[in-house]
């Protein structure tokens, strides 16, 4: 109890207010505040309750019924002359004129008439701009001519065929084919033939084959094992 | 600016280097000469046999040399001999029509046949050469 006293007495030390209130329930309401609130604020905030008078909305009496007339005036007034004049001597003297008109005759008085064409607007650097169509214009020429030559690929002479045909003319020119033969060495005429997809030895015998009188007959077969070694050997075809 | 003098610059150099032959450089092989003596042989045979005139050659010789080209294709390629031989057939029935047009269907069929007369030609010059160094070299012939 002693403590509690204490304490009352330092709070009514510190703050009287808070001391007197603190016993009391101050979260209580008078009886029925709750009930009667709603009819308490919509009786507060209705509209008659409010001053209609507001000075800054307000207009006079037949103002928008005169207000063209009201602004023709104005306009009309010498008042508005003068301060034209005022701020601009030169457009007070144009007054009521239209200043897109020519005089009548005015194009015809030129000695020289300016061409009808339209005109191209330039833009930028001009050699920049040649430059560019022209690089286009390469671009378009070459893919064009890729496909022309594509479509209407011909067969071409390449430079050993124009060789070699400048070469076989002057020969037949000669009649010296038989002569240029037989200066070609067997190992020329052993690569021409291995290059031309041929097997030597097999194409050799096939042709040594032609001459039947060459080949070993049965006899032969008969008295020697060895007879188509030999006839091998003797046409150097063996390996 | 620079740009576009670039691009100028590459699709001119670009256009230079397709108008480049394809078979620059070719001669410079050091057995090139002896093919072209060869090629030279062929050409004069097949022009005589075929009694090619100068328009007929015009056509003809382009026509041929992609023909050669292919079949020397096949036969620098690694097919078994069957294939190749199919191929090479293959190719000859591929020209076929284009040899006719300008030969006439006669002339084509004689001109296949002429080429392999020259080279059966060759195979004899070859053979005749070494049966020459057979002989050069003593050893007798089979049948004497």
């Amino acid at each position: 109890m002693n403590t509690r006293q204490h304490i009352l007495d330092e709070l009514e030390a510190t703050s009287p207010l808070l001391s007197s209130s603190c016993l009391a329930n101050v979260y209580s309401v008078p009886q029925g505040y709750f009930t009667e609130l709603h009819a308490e604020v919509i009786a507060t905030t209705t509209m008659a309750n409010w001053p209609i008078h507001n000075a800054a909305v307000d207009v006079p009496k037949g103002y928008f019924e005169n207000m063209p007339s009201l602004i023709m005036q104005k306009i009309h007034s010498s008042a508005v002359v003068d301060e034209i004049e005022a701020l601009s001597p030169t457009l007070a003297s144009i007054g009521k004129h239209n200043v897109y008109q020519v005089p009548v005759g005015y194009f015809d008085s030129f000695s020289t008439k300016p061409p009808l064409t339209k005109g191209i607007l330039v833009q930028g650097n001009f050699a920049k701009q040649i430059l560019k169509y022209a690089v286009a214009a390469c671009i378009v020429g070459m893919l064009g001519l890729g496909i022309y030559y594509n479509i209407n690929k011909k067969p071409v002479l390449d430079l050993a065929t124009a060789q070699a045909i400048k070469e076989g003319n002057t020969i037949i020119q000669k009649g010296s084919f038989d002569i240029e033969l037989n200066s070609l060495s067997a190992t020329e005429l052993e690569n021409y033939l291995t290059d031309n997809g041929g097997d030597v030895n097999a194409a050799l015998v096939a042709a040594a084959a032609n001459d039947e009188a060459d080949l070993p007959t049965v006899d032969d077969y008969l008295v020697d094992e060895n007879a188509l070694n030999n006839f091998l050997q003797s046409n150097n075809l063996q390996n | 600016m620079t740009k576009y003098i670039l691009y100028l610059f590459l699709t001119l150099l670009s256009m230079g280097a397709t108008a480049q032959p394809n078979d620059i450089g070719d001669n410079n092989k050091p057995n090139a000469k002896r093919e072209e003596k060869i090629k030279a042989l062929y050409v004069a045979y097949i022009t005589q046999e075929l009694n090619l005139n100068s328009d007929e050659a015009q056509k003809f010789w382009p026509v041929h040399s992609q023909y050669d080209a292919e079949l020397k294709a096949i036969n620098k390629g690694k097919a078994d001999e069957l294939t190749r031989q199919q191929t090479i057939l293959d190719i000859k029935k591929k020209y076929q029509p284009n040899f006719s047009k300008i030969l006439g269907a006669n002339r084509c069929d004689i001109f296949y046949k002429k080429d392999a007369e020259f080279r059966k030609k060759v195979v004899e010059r070859l053979q005749q050469l070494k049966q020459n160094r057979q002989q050069n070299n003593g050893s007798p012939r089979f049948r004497q």
